[in-house]
């Protein structure tokens, strides 16, 4: 009888605490859905409002490693090499930190409005997460399998942050408003350029060492399958999209550092070099390839982001030559 | 799994049911081995097969050692076991250190070419199942311990999920005797108890371990970011800086590992196995032996037991002691993980006992006198031995080199830079003040010894408004990312 008396008492414990979290959800809210909350974010900035038909209009597109590269140096080494053009070629980048391409359909609407000649759509394996070994599971994942049953059996019942549902509440309740210590110290340490509406570059970037490169970048064995698929689904979609609506699309491989390049294993770079002969073939795409082209040099912030250091010019120089060829194609 | 996560408690729950529910003991005990194999599985797949190979490996050659006479034959059997488990930890763990350290040599001496890294996935618990089953086969080879009789039982003391892990490491001499029925006028047999959940083991064990949960989830895991804050590129940060960001680290490590060490000795209560404490209160320690005999003492003692002492320990002479500690030390930090910067944490601390002992030896005066046994004495001893603990946390916590030596710079000659501390701390808050409770909290224990054991005997309607505190700290303040406990990764 004391046995199960304790065992009450455990699970008294348990359910208050629980529905005191979910009830605390409910009055302060802060489950958001991510990709609405980027979706209004974007509209917020009213980037979109703009008039984009005085120019011929480029769109660099991706996650931060297409955000590492200036656009203003990019404008600058086209307009000095384009002479006489009536018209003159802008380039934005639209990169977001993390994105996807199942984020970025997510506000293809938004892009296409805009009437951009061309999106340089820049992508890279953690785009598609493809998994060390596709062609059999040679073990059960688990790990895998439970997590991905315990979020979707949780999500938008119980807040994924609660510290940040506290932290909410503590707010209210002391009619406190005040950013947090993160977003200070983000606010603190980081700078926008102009025609780069969505990424924030940080005031201190340096240029990582290789014998830390070589520490820092672990083997990439993502074994999540259906990031894969989702992701390749939405690029198609996204491209799809795009071209019916007459915009052309150029998709290109954003550089790695050679260790993050040795990590992956055969049969992820057969993935993504499989995945990038059937965009060409299906929508008669152009693409280019810069995984391997900087691999070696001194000029990295991480494993996979360039630095964006003043005189590290070699990739906006590439870009900016390939955004040049594409649109006098 | 990792503790601090829904499918461990999951799993957890599930083992209790089953065992509180099927009384059969062969049953009980096998299911625990496959639960733990499981448990196991979940986090590491196939390198399962090291654990079941260092299980089959020592069992076998226990046996072996037993039954021989021959002391010969003992040794060598002895030493295959010594070389298939340290051979495991060793290729594992140190491979790709030791060819970068070819490497670099190479490059030294212009020989050209590197080795290319083996790239190896470090096995979850090695450092700890290779050291637990070595104590085994060395208490065999001593006769201190008869071998076990039952592979189940050998499996279920190498296994058992609540320590597999991250320790304790316990010793085959407290853990089997827990496993085995006493049974009358019969030396040959043994049966293995039943597995019973007694009501005192589990209110106790919930306890334990909801304070494990709370001194990891609460404490270490809200500090994390103020330490990684400050020691992801330290250079430039001001003396107040690098003394903050060093406590938060001791904190921080201390919360995790304890934490992570009540979680398992909690959930072995339970199912009614006595795990040695790990920790005692260490930041209380008033000299660098008497930490060592408060922190990680599973380990600290293993070190004693089978390096330390069958070196010589401080038998040969105060020179020969002095190798010795430095030897152990350096040992016990190149366990900690494959890089300097845990051998340098290790030589600190060796350092630190050598210093100790040599005061001792040159000025008993000193070290025996009256004045360190008053309050105000044992303040000073707290003080001035945590001042060197805190400064060795900083190599264990900070890798590259450069960083390190400006950090350890900046931590012993103070700057008095303090025009950015008002910033600085309005900007880190929150796991500032969670380092003041920590700092009462830990001081209120410190105090009240036992303080734990008295909540478990509470009753039930005070016991349950607690442990619902608890529960509400530990789940309303945390941020979505289960960190890792820090000790996984040795």
């Amino acid at each position: 009888m004391y046995y199960f008396k304790i065992t009450i008492s455990i699970s008294i414990a348990l359910l208050f605490t629980f529905f005191l979290l979910i009830f605390s959800e409910q009055t302060f809210g802060t489950i958001v859905d991510q990709d609405i909350t980027e979706k209004e974010m974007i509209i917020d900035s009213k980037f979109f409002s703009n008039d984009f038909s005085n120019n011929r209009t480029m769109f660099v597109v991706g996650s931060s490693q297409v955000g590492v590269l200036n656009v203003t140096k990019i404008n600058d080494v086209i307009s000095s090499k384009i002479v006489d053009s009536k018209v003159p070629i802008s380039v934005y980048n639209l990169a977001l930190s993390g994105n996807t391409p199942s984020r970025a359909l997510n506000y293809a609407d938004l892009v296409i409005s805009s009437h951009p000649e061309i999106i340089f759509y820049g992508i890279s394996y953690r785009d598609f997460q493809f998994p060390v070994n596709t062609d059999n599971f040679s073990y059960i994942d688990l790990k895998s399998i439970s997590s991905k049953a315990l979020s979707s059996g949780l999500m938008g019942i119980v807040p994924p942050n609660p510290q940040l549902l506290t932290r909410v509440v503590l707010l209210d309740i002391f009619q406190y408003s005040q950013k947090t210590d993160i977003e200070n110290s983000i606010e603190n340490s980081t700078e926008t350029i102009p025609k780069t509406p969505f990424y924030k570059y940080s005031k201190n970037s340096t240029i990582m060492s290789e014998d830390k490169l070589r520490r820092v970048t672990s083997t990439t064995a993502w074994t999540e399958s259906v990031t894969q698929y989702k992701n390749i689904h939405a690029l198609e979609e996204y491209i799809k999209q795009v071209t019916d609506n007459d915009i052309k699309v150029v998709i290109f491989l954003t550089p790695l550092q050679k260790y993050y390049l040795e990590s992956l294993s055969e049969s992820q770079i057969k993935n993504m070099n499989k995945l990038i002969d059937d965009l060409e073939k299906k929508y008669a795409i152009k693409t280019y390839d810069f995984r391997e082209k900087y691999s070696g040099l001194d000029i990295w912030l991480d494993s996979t982001h360039i630095s964006y250091l003043p005189h590290i010019t070699q990739y906006v120089q590439d870009v900016s030559e390939m955004i040049l060829l594409e649109s006098y194609r | 799994m990792i503790f601090n996560s829904i499918e461990f408690i999951i799993f957890f729950v599930a083992v209790l049911t089953v065992i509180a529910i099927i009384k059969h003991r062969k049953f009980q005990h096998l299911f625990i081995v496959f639960a733990s194999y499981f448990f196991f599985y979940f986090s590491s797949n196939y390198l399962l097969s090291l654990l079941i190979f260092s299980t089959l490996l020592d069992y076998y050659i226990a046996k072996l050692i037993w039954k021989t006479q021959d002391k010969q034959r003992k040794k060598i059997l002895l030493i295959t076991s010594l070389a298939g488990n340290l051979g495991l930890l060793g290729f594992f763990k140190y491979a790709d250190f030791a060819i970068m350290q070819f490497n670099i040599l190479g490059n030294q001496i212009n020989i050209g070419g590197n080795i290319p890294f083996l790239e190896l996935v470090l096995p979850i618990g090695i450092s700890f199942y290779t050291f637990q089953t070595i104590s085994y086969t060395v208490d065999v080879y001593r006769g201190k311990l008869e071998p076990s009789k039952s592979l189940r039982e050998f499996a279920l003391f190498v296994a058992f999920f609540p320590q597999l892990v991250a320790g304790p490491i316990i010793r085959a001499s407290e853990f089997l005797p827990q496993l085995r029925e006493k049974i009358e006028n019969s030396t040959s047999k043994i049966n293995l108890k039943q597995i019973i959940i007694h009501n005192s083991n589990l209110k106790l064990g919930i306890t334990i371990m909801s304070f494990g949960f709370l001194k990891k989830m609460f404490f270490a895991d809200n500090i994390a970011p103020l330490v990684n804050a400050i020691f992801t590129n330290p250079i430039g940060a001001s003396s107040f800086e690098i003394w903050l960001g060093t406590i938060a680290f001791g904190i921080q490590i201390y919360g995790d590992f304890s934490g992570y060490s009540d979680i398992a000795i909690g959930a072995a209560l339970i199912l009614g196995f006595k795990i040695p404490r790990n920790f005692n209160k260490p930041y209380f320690a008033i000299s660098p032996s008497d930490f060592w005999s408060r922190w990680h003492i599973s380990l600290s003692s293993w070190l004693r037991d089978y390096l330390y002492i069958p070196l010589g320990g401080n038998k040969k002479g105060s020179g020969r002691t002095y190798f010795n500690l430095l030897t152990v030390m350096f040992l016990g930090g190149l366990w900690h993980g494959a890089s300097w910067n845990f051998v340098i944490w290790g030589l600190l601390h060796g350092g630190y006992l050598a210093i100790h002992r040599v005061i001792a030896n040159k000025f008993p005066k000193i070290a025996n006198s009256v004045f360190f046994r008053t309050k105000s004495g044992k303040i000073i001893s707290i003080l001035v031995t945590q001042y060197f603990v805190f400064l060795a946390w900083i190599p264990f916590r900070v890798r590259d080199v450069d960083h390190m030596i400006y950090s350890m710079n900046k931590f012993i000659l103070f700057d008095f830079q303090f025009q950015e501390m008002g910033n600085f701390i309005g900007s880190h808050k929150f796991p500032i003040i969670i380092m003041i409770l920590f700092i009462v909290v830990h001081f209120i224990s410190y105090r009240k010894e036992n303080i734990i054991e008295k909540i478990a005997t509470l009753n039930l309607k005070v016991w349950t408004i607690i442990l619902t505190i608890i529960c509400i700290m530990i789940v309303f303040f945390y941020n979505g990312n289960p960190e890792d406990f820090i000790y996984f990764k040795f």
